[in-house]
């Protein structure tokens, strides 16, 4: 087939940078350095990179959502400035976002039809092509059907035909395989293989190495927002260029105790300290929830021991936020009983030095109620429910301390000060949340939620946006927690992040809702 | 001092326009202008009606901030006011006999206050209480229900409640043991001055230094994370409606007492919605409520003084409000909760 | 029978054009709080202008020109300045009762009534053409919303913004469109009242905005059922008017009685539940 380029970075770099707010302190995050790369038909092109890397930021630029601060973009060899992805559309680049974005209320055919030409919407004419397209990419999907209805991998698949049905040049895939389920996920990439064969030009975003060493004709690779390697998979003799080793030495960094992610099974390893209480402190039992246009989850059981690590593993789609809302108090459960067996003398309040076991039920299960019980929460919306863009630094740390009447006395100032000081981030207590990145967001909540003293800690997919030393630090601070008789529970949905030999010692996977 | 860029732009708007209009409307346009920047200050009656209309604007301008701290909007003001006042002029209405001794003189003035501050949360709270429900906007509520409640005042205060030994569509008015007398002689200026004053200090150290405050504050700023951390959310919202209403409630108790000592119809006149401006323009801040509120009483006296000299007099009152409004509410406020579900931390 | 069914439809004419102008307002995510205020200003606009050049057409499309002019500048105020889309409604109709009454003031020289016929300007109403026109804007929105790109757009401009922007279309045209038809039909309401009347009363619109707004939630967001509900409202309101001339309710009480309905309405329908309120974009 004929390759030709269709679309260049060269040189692009994009800064965030946030206004000053009353601390004066200007915050800058380079997201990407000074990428150049070309892009071409006919070929499909793997974007990898950790969590954080700048892939995303990188087809962004490409795809008209974001302007960069520095370089240009050419498209057919002339340099071009994108007002908006349908500027870039126009110019025969299309996206397909992780979480695509749909009008819930329309149909799959009514959302294709958003982007079309014309004054009027002539259904059936429509039908027929779209059809056609998903024939081609073995799509099998209902273009009647709601987009509130859809899963997941069918909201990617409709997201899909929306942007085909564009006819575009180029085809950028944010994470397509994420929301799949594993038996589709090569059908879907063979499809993509078809779509290449016949001139598309694709460009897959995606951070697993063995996705890009089997699919990939050309691999890059971001860390930190640089490119550090970029080359076709075979040279002109058919030998491989690149294998997985070499990626693995692209995408590390200089890591913490020398401690890297691996895809290995996760084994058990007790942490060793014999008085472990044999009592689960933490019991689940048929918690179900359903909420609204959400994924349900039915008869969620199992324990968790002081001392001890339990993971809950499961992909996006599988009720995992609703797992976690219905676990934090946030969403009332259908039924179920969460019971919390709070240990004599340091539970979450002061209150009396018996071990006393609560129930807590359906109408009984909120945030309030959670945390007298010496329960901490960290939540996966670090941004809005850890804290909120427009709370200071100190507002949002002082959330527990409120129950007295007097505040912002010396004692609370020294705390923020304080919790500042130790996890190392330069800033005023007045700063407001938004300039902070997400990992200090992440270590400051930690921070907090750590100093009530729980005896139970649940945390929500924190792992996510940390570059590898942050999340190298995370498991440190987790384990030492759990070392010290915590109770530490972890939903999450890339546990290969933290699953370094001996992480968890209980690991529970979340499938369609329940539990295994 | 980019933060006063706004509330000076509204005031300065709202300034622009009504001396077009006062201009616009009057054979002698300096003369006309002349008198609304010179009259108000002319004479002691004149500066002191200004400022207990300040004062009764500042109280109601309070509890509209306070409302808006706490993540919702009062716009409701208009009847939480009026409703209130018709009870307070209900209560202390004169010719129920002889004169009570000190005791029951001081209770019935009490009663009268608490009726009023009871009466005024009340109709703030109906709309509260919906918002937590059924999720209906208060903004859409409060406003209803003060539309729907102003005719029928107007009509009691008009009919069966009105002074038949007079000619005015006003109720009896207050035993004179129950006014509270002006400071200062031939104005109306009296105490109530600084009860809304003390009240907008108190406000502000509450909001600032203790956890009530803080909790009320960051519920207003930030609603999911304080349901997250265990804060009471909907109580917490429900409870800043119901303050605010307390203090228009409060408000129409001093209009009654200390300025009108009747209840007539319109009594509220427009008092809810410059409230609400002054609390816009004070950026919610309790403490800047009161120059807040002496700029608007100061506008609004200037312009009824000004349409003493002009052809035809005319609404200017709306005028007024409505430029105020419009430039104020420009990003006045994150509106409402911004919830980013689509972000759980991840770009959507 | 017959003659009240044909009054009840005549009734109904303003209070549909302005029902029909709320609903695309509302399906375009902005709740149309200042109907009633732009009723009342374009009857105002349209008998000025009618006196001034003898003609009611000439009056009705000036007075159309002005307030869709006005509330543009508004709306593109509010898109341009995030200011709260609700204030800024109430604004302006605040701005319209202080207009009104100082053109009503400077240009008749009266706070009251503006009699057309007494002024020397007579004005035959074709009542049957106007409320066909009404019930014939209400299929055409049945059949722009179903059957065209931009009645879709407008639809998802109101519930799933982001993803006409990721699309490079922008919800804030469509909004700013909304509230140019919505002062449009607006204006349609309040020529049909003041024409009706042969007059311009203050308070023309006497609620009838926020009566509109209540059909709007009652008929589901949806045309057809929007015009039953119209139906609904103005054969309450003639039943009223019967009672008030016999005398059993205060003419001041039934003043309250639109935003009472609307409020009822809007506490039984619950639109708001499940999700954001539809003022907050």
């Amino acid at each position: 087939m004929s390759r030709r380029v269709k679309a260049e970075l060269a040189g692009v770099s994009v800064v965030f940078e946030s206004a000053a707010d009353g601390s004066g302190i200007p915050y800058r995050f380079t997201a990407l350095d000074g990428v150049s790369l070309p892009f071409s038909t006919g070929e499909l092109h793997t974007i990898l990179g950790e969590n954080g890397a700048g892939k995303s930021t990188l087809v962004h630029v490409l795809s008209g959502l974001q302007e960069p601060s520095a370089g240009t973009v050419f498209v057919d060899g002339t340099g071009t400035s994108f007002s908006s992805p349908a500027d870039a559309l126009e110019r025969g680049i299309a996206m397909v976002h992780q979480r695509p974005l749909l009008s819930d209320e329309l149909t799959v055919l009514e959302n294709v039809a958003l982007g079309s030409r014309g004054l009027f919407v002539r259904r059936s004419a429509k039908r027929r092509e779209i059809l056609e397209l998903a024939g081609d990419w073995d799509i099998d999907l209902d273009l009647n059907a709601r987009v509130r209805a859809l899963s997941p991998a069918d909201r990617l698949r409709a997201a899909l035909l929306g942007a085909l049905y564009a006819g575009p040049s180029l085809l950028i895939l944010d994470e397509p395989t994420a929301v799949l389920a594993p038996g589709d996920r090569a059908r879907f990439m063979e499809a993509a293989g078809r779509a290449r064969d016949r001139g598309l030009g694709i460009i897959l975003i995606t951070h697993k190495i063995e996705e890009a060493l089997r699919w990939s004709d050309r691999i890059s690779v971001l860390r930190k927002g640089k490119l550090v390697h970029s080359s076709p998979m075979l040279d002109d003799g058919g030998n491989h260029l690149v294998d997985s080793s070499m990626l693995e030495a692209f995408l590390d960094a200089p890591a913490v105790g020398g401690i890297r992610p691996s895809a290995g099974p996760e084994s058990r390893r007790e942490y060793g300290d014999p008085a472990i209480s044999p009592q689960p402190s933490f019991s689940v039992n048929g918690l179900s929830a359903s909420p609204a246009n959400r994924p349900s989850i039915s008869d969620i059981s199992f324990t968790a021991l002081p001392g001890t690590i339990t993971g809950i593993f499961g992909h996006p789609g599988s009720g995992m936020g609703t797992l976690e809302d219905a676990l934090s108090g946030m969403i009332r459960p259908d039924s179920g009983t969460v019971t919390i067996r709070m240990p004599g003398g340091n539970g979450g309040t002061d209150r009396g030095h018996e071990p006393k076991t609560v129930a807590l039920g359906p109408s009984r299960l909120n945030p309030r109620r959670l945390r007298d019980c010496g329960v901490a929460l960290v939540p996966s919306n670090r941004a809005y429910r850890g804290s909120h863009p427009d709370l200071s630094v100190a507002d949002f740390l002082l959330a527990y301390r409120s129950r007295a009447w007097v505040m912002r006395r010396d004692g609370d100032t020294a705390f923020v000060a304080d919790v500042l000081e130790r996890e190392g981030i330069p800033a005023a207590p007045e700063r407001l949340a938004r300039t902070l990145s997400g990992g200090q967001l992440q270590r400051l909540i930690l921070a907090r939620e750590l100093a009530s003293g729980p005896s139970i800690l649940i945390l929500t997919e924190p792992e996510w946006g940390l570059d590898i030393r942050s999340a190298a630090l995370l498991r440190e601070r987790l384990v030492e927690s759990a070392r010290s008789g915590m109770t530490v529970i972890v939903l999450t949905d890339t546990p290969d992040t933290m699953a370094i030999g001996g992480f968890y010692h209980k690991v529970l996977r979340l499938r369609e809702g329940r539990l295994s | 001092m980019r933060r006063f860029l706004a509330p000076l732009t509204a005031i300065g708007t709202g300034l622009l326009v009504i001396t077009v209009f006062l201009a616009l409307s009057s054979e002698d346009p300096a003369g006309t202008l002349r008198q609304f920047f010179t009259r108000p200050f002319s004479s002691w009656w004149h500066l002191g009606n200004m400022l207990n209309m300040a004062g009764l604007l500042a109280l109601a301008a309070t509890g509209s901030a306070i409302a808006l701290k706490s993540g919702s909007f009062n716009l409701g003001g208009e009847a939480q006011i009026y409703a209130p006042g018709l009870i307070t002029a209900l209560i202390l209405a004169a010719g129920r006999g002889t004169e009570p001794g000190l005791m029951g003189g001081m209770a019935v003035f009490a009663g009268a206050l608490a009726a009023a501050v009871i009466a005024g949360a009340l109709l703030a709270f109906v709309p509260a209480l919906l918002k937590a429900r059924a999720n209906i906007s208060e903004l859409l509520s409060s406003f209803l229900l003060s539309a729907a409640l102003l005719p029928v005042l107007d009509y009691l205060v008009g009919g069966p409640l009105r002074d038949q030994s007079k000619n005015l569509l006003a109720t009896p008015p207050i035993a004179a043991w129950f006014r509270i007398h002006p400071l200062a002689r031939p104005s109306l200026f009296n105490v109530s001055f600084f009860v809304a004053a003390g009240l907008a200090v108190i406000a502000g150290v509450i909001l600032r230094k203790t956890g009530p405050g803080y909790r009320l504050r960051v519920t207003g700023i930030a609603p999911d994370f304080a349901r997250f951390a265990g804060f009471p959310a909907n109580g917490i919202a429900m409870a800043g409606m119901s303050l605010s209403g307390a203090l228009h409630g409060l408000t129409g108790f001093f209009a009654i007492t200390g300025t009108w000592y009747v209840c007539h119809q319109g009594l509220s006149g427009g008092m809810g919605w410059s409230a609400l401006a002054a609390a816009l323009i004070a950026r919610q801040n309790p403490f800047a409520v009161i120059p807040s509120a002496l700029l608007l009483a100061w506008l609004e006296t200037a312009t009824d003084s000004a349409l003493l000299s002009t052809r035809f007099g005319f609404d200017s009152t709306s005028i007024v409000q409505a430029v105020i409004l419009l430039v104020i509410s420009a990003r006045a406020l994150p509106l409402g909760p911004a919830n980013g579900r689509a972000a759980r931390g991840k770009p959507a | 029978m017959i003659p009240s069914i044909t009054a009840i439809l005549t009734m109904a004419a303003p209070l549909l054009f302005a029902t029909l102008g709320a609903l695309v307002s509302e399906r375009a995510g902005v709740l149309a709080v200042f109907m009633d205020g732009a009723i009342t200003l374009s009857g105002c606009l349209a008998i000025a202008f009618t006196l001034a050049t003898g003609s009611p057409l000439a009056g009705f499309a000036a007075a159309a020109g002005c307030t869709v002019l006005f509330l543009f500048a508004v709306a593109l105020f509010t898109e341009r300045t995030g200011a709260n889309p609700f204030l800024a409604g109430l604004s302006v109709n605040l701005f319209a009762a202080g207009l009104t009454s100082w053109l009503s003031s400077s240009l008749f020289g009266t706070r009251g009534v503006v009699d057309l016929a007494s002024r020397g300007v007579a004005v035959a109403v074709p009542n049957m053409a106007v409320t066909s026109a009404a019930f014939g804007c209400a299929v055409l929105f049945a059949l722009v919303f179903r059957f065209t790109t931009f009645g879709l757009r407008l639809g998802v401009a109101g519930t799933s913004a982001r993803a006409l922007s990721v699309r490079g279309i922008f919800p804030a045209r469509y909004r700013v469109a909304s509230w140019c038809i919505a002062a449009f039909m607006a204006s349609c309401a309040g020529s049909a009242l003041a024409f009706g009347l042969g007059a311009y009363v203050p308070n023309l619109s006497a609620g009838r905005g926020w009566t509109a707004l209540a059909a709007v939630f009652l008929g589901y967001r949806r045309p057809l059922p929007c015009v039953a509900a119209v139906l609904l409202f103005t054969a309450a309101e003639y039943i009223t008017n019967i009672l008030q001339g016999i005398g059993g309710l205060p003419s001041t009480l039934i003043l309250g009685l639109p935003y009472a309905l609307a409020l009822l309405v809007f506490v039984l329908v619950r639109p708001g539940a499940g999700r954001k309120p539809g003022i907050f974009r």
